[in-house]
C-alpha cells in the first residue's frame, strides 16, 4: 500500500525474495552452462552457445512451472502464501530470461543466412499444416509476446488503471503462454532430445501444474456449494456458532449472489466484511486481524473490520454486512452494504477475550 | 464476479488438461526413434593434406 507513486515499493521481504530467486537462477545457469558440459559423452561436443540457449530455455520452463504452482499451492495450504507475496517479480525475471533464450537461439540457428535473423525465424518453416515439423518457434514467440504483455502490465499502475477484475482476467493469459510453451517444447526440443531428462521434466511439469489447479478448483467448488439456508425473509443466513471462530480470524460464508463474506472475530466483537480485497481480489477471510485491521494474506492490504475502510491515509474500501446474534447463533444479512459503511460490531458474551 | 472468475479458472484448466496431455502424448509417440548423435564424418584425402599442411 502506498499513497504516492513509487515504481516499486521495496521492502526487506521483497529484497530477500528477489535475492533468493536470482541466486537460484544464477546457480542453475552456472551449473548447466559450465558444469554440465564436462559430463557429456558425445563424439562431437555440443557448442557452448547451444548450452546457453538450453540453459535459459529450461530455466524459463521450470520457473514458469513454479510460478503456476504457487497459486493453487497457496489455495491448498497457507504455508505457501509467502511465495505468492512477490510472484510478480518472479514473472518479470522469467520474461527477461526468455529473451536471453531467444537471443542465443537466433544468434545460432538464424545467424548464418543472408536473411535477417528476426525475419528468418518467421519464414524458414511454414509447415503449418503438419503436426511434426510444425513451426514450433512461432509458439514460443507467441508465448514470449504474452509474457511480455504480462510483465509490462504487472505493475500496480496497470492494476489500478484496468481495475482488479479485468487485470486478473488479462493475467490469466499466463495459462495460454504455458500451453504454448508446452507445444513449443513438445514439437521442438523433445523431437531431438537425446536423453530422457527434458521429456521427464516436461511430463512432471504438466502433471504437477494440472493436478494442483484441478485440486484447488475442487476445493473452491466445495466451499461454494456449502451454503446455509436463508430464513423466511430471504435476507438472513445462518452463519453458525460465534465461539467456533478463532480470535483475530474469520469464518468464510458463501452467499447466494456469487460472493463470499468473511465474519471476523476480534476478542468478543464480531463483524462481517466482503471476502474480496480491493487490491487483487485476495481472500480476506484467510487473513487475520493485525493491529486492529484485517490484513489480506496475499499482499498485506489492510481494512478496519467495522467499516471496511483502509486506515488513513489509504483510501481503499470494501463492502460490509450486517450480522446479528439470536439464541447463540450468528445470522448474516446477505445484502451487501455500500463499500465503507460502518456497522456496529456484534458483541458475543460466549467468545471470551483471547479464547 | 468472484464465482465467474473461479468458474473461468476451472474451465480453462479442464480444457488445458485435455489439450496439453493429448498434444504432449502425440508428440512423444510420433517422434523419430533412434540415436540423434551423428557419427563423425571421415576426412577425405584433400582435407587430410590440408590438415597436415596446417600443422
Amino acid at each position: 500500500m502506498s499513497v504516492k507513486y513509487v515504481p516499486v515499493i521495496w521492502n526487506r521481504t521483497k529484497l530477500v525474495y528477489d535475492v533468493v530467486v536470482l541466486a537460484i537462477v544464477g546457480a542453475y545457469l552456472g551449473i548447466y552452462i559450465y558444469l554440465a558440459p564436462t559430463f557429456q559423452t558425445v563424439t562431437r561436443p555440443i557448442d557452448w552457445d547451444i548450452y546457453k540457449a538450453q540453459a535459459f530455455g529450461t530455466c524459463v520452463f521450470f520457473l514458469l512451472t513454479f510460478i503456476l504452482s504457487i497459486g493453487p499451492l497457496a489455495r491448498l495450504d497457507k504455508r505457501f502464501l509467502p511465495l505468492l507475496y512477490n510472484r510478480r517479480h518472479l514473472g518479470v525475471i522469467t520474461c527477461v530470461l526468455a529473451y536471453f533464450h531467444v537471443d542465443y537461439i537466433l544468434g545460432w540457428y538464424n545467424a548464418f543466412s543472408p536473411i535477417n535473423r528476426y525475419v528468418s525465424v518467421f519464414i524458414v518453416n511454414t509447415s503449418f499444416d503438419r503436426f511434426l515439423g510444425f513451426p514450433f518457434e512461432i509458439l514460443g514467440i507467441l508465448a514470449l509476446l504474452i509474457m511480455t504483455i504480462l510483465a509490462v502490465t504487472s505493475h500496480d499502475f496497470w492494476l489500478h488503471f484496468l481495475k482488479p477484475t479485468l487485470w486478473k482476467f488479462l493475467h490469466m493469459g499466463i495459462y495460454l503462454a504455458y500451453a504454448l510453451i508446452i507445444g513449443h517444447v513438445a514439437l521442438g526440443a523433445l523431437q531431438s532430445a537425446a536423453g530422457p531428462f527434458m521429456t521427464a521434466a516436461t511430463g512432471v511439469s504438466l502433471t504437477l501444474v494440472i493436478t494442483l489447479h484441478l485440486l484447488a478448483a475442487r476445493k473452491e467448488h466445495l466451499i461454494d456449494s456449502l451454503k446455509s439456508t436463508l430464513d423466511d425473509s430471504g435476507d438472513w443466513m445462518d452463519a453458525g456458532s460465534p465461539e467456533d471462530i478463532p480470535d483475530k480470524r474469520a469464518r468464510i460464508i458463501s452467499i447466494e449472489d456469487d460472493e463470499r463474506v468473511a465474519i471476523f472475530r476480534n476478542g468478543t466483537k464480531l463483524s462481517a466484511i466482503s471476502n474480496v480485497c480491493a487490491h487483487q481480489n485476495g481472500p480476506l477471510g484467510e487473513g487475520k486481524i493485525v493491529y486492529g485491521c484485517v490484513t489480506c494474506p496475499w499482499h498485506g492490504y489492510q481494512y478496519r473490520v467495522e467499516d471496511g475502510r483502509s486506515p488513513p491515509p489509504f483510501t481503499e474500501k470494501i463492502s460490509t454486512y450486517r450480522i446479528k446474534l439470536e439464541s447463540g447463533r450468528l445470522w448474516l444479512n446477505v445484502k451487501a452494504l455500500p463499500p465503507g459503511t460502518y456497522v456496529e460490531p456484534v458483541v458475543s458474551p460466549m467468545t471470551g477475550e483471547g479464547s | 464476479m468472484q464465482r465467474a472468475y473461479r468458474k473461468a479458472h476451472r474451465t480453462i484448466w479442464f480444457i488445458l488438461a485435455l489439450v496439453l496431455v493429448f498434444t504432449l502424448g502425440l508428440a512423444l509417440m510420433l517422434r523419430p526413434t533412434g540415436t540423434h548423435e551423428q557419427p563423425p564424418v571421415p576426412l577425405d584425402d584433400t582435407a587430410k593434406s590440408v590438415l597436415e599442411g596446417s600443422k
